[in-house]
């Protein structure tokens, strides 16, 4: 990809979250409410669609194939763990034994945990897997 | 598959970033592709062909 287009997406994101901090701080914007938590969701997932539409068409067919093969690989073995996991707390019904962060036991931060689990351990799949796939053509 | 890219290169005295500017694909490609360790694609070795005006089974060898 062109270092213009990557600066560019660079600087619109950089004045996106310039914006954001300018409407919190003077008010228009509620960070804590649904409606602002909603609205910054929705331009994230905007902003992020659009980013990566463009990262994409910039990558060469070898970096794609990484990609693909990162997702698969990468993703399906992290979901196994995840499978584990959930069979683990369904068998036990035991989640005691979960790092919960700053010691929060309500439903709400059970949630949050698992959905940060779950992305944890994907991230972690894929990137092993997308170093794999490099280190092993070098 | 093989290939014999790496001659054809150093016939030119390309480096590897040579060859993949003009290919417009990165580095780390063209050494995968070098090396065996990656088949292009149909259009990225036609591309390639057409750099070496050379017939595609010139450059590259099922097996």
């Amino acid at each position: 990809m062109a270092a213009g287009r990557r600066g560019l997406i660079l600087s619109l994101a950089i004045m996106a979250g310039l914006m954001a901090v300018l409407l919190a701080s003077r008010g228009w914007v509620q960070a804590s409410g649904l409606w602002g938590v909603g609205m910054v969701e929705v331009v994230m997932v905007a902003a992020l669609l659009a980013s990566s539409w463009v990262w994409w068409r910039g990558l060469d067919e070898a970096a794609r194939e990484a990609h693909k093969f990162a997702w698969w690989w990468g993703g399906s073995a992290a979901l196994l763990v995840v499978g584990l996991l959930l069979i683990f707390v369904v068998k036990t019904r035991d989640v005691s034994r979960l790092p919960m962060p700053d010691g929060h036991t309500d439903a709400a931060a059970y949630v949050v945990a698992g959905a940060l689990g779950v992305m944890l351990l994907e991230v972690v799949g894929y990137g092993l897997a997308w170093l794999g796939w490099w280190m092993h053509r070098r | 598959m093989k290939n014999r890219l790496k001659v054809l290169r150093a016939e030119r005295d390309w480096s590897q970033a040579d060859l993949a500017r003009r290919l417009e694909v990165s580095r780390q490609s063209v050494n995968a592709i070098e090396t065996g360790k990656y088949d292009p694609s149909l259009p990225l070795a036609f591309r390639i062909a057409r750099l070496f005006a050379l017939p595609i089974e010139a450059i590259f060898e099922d097996g």
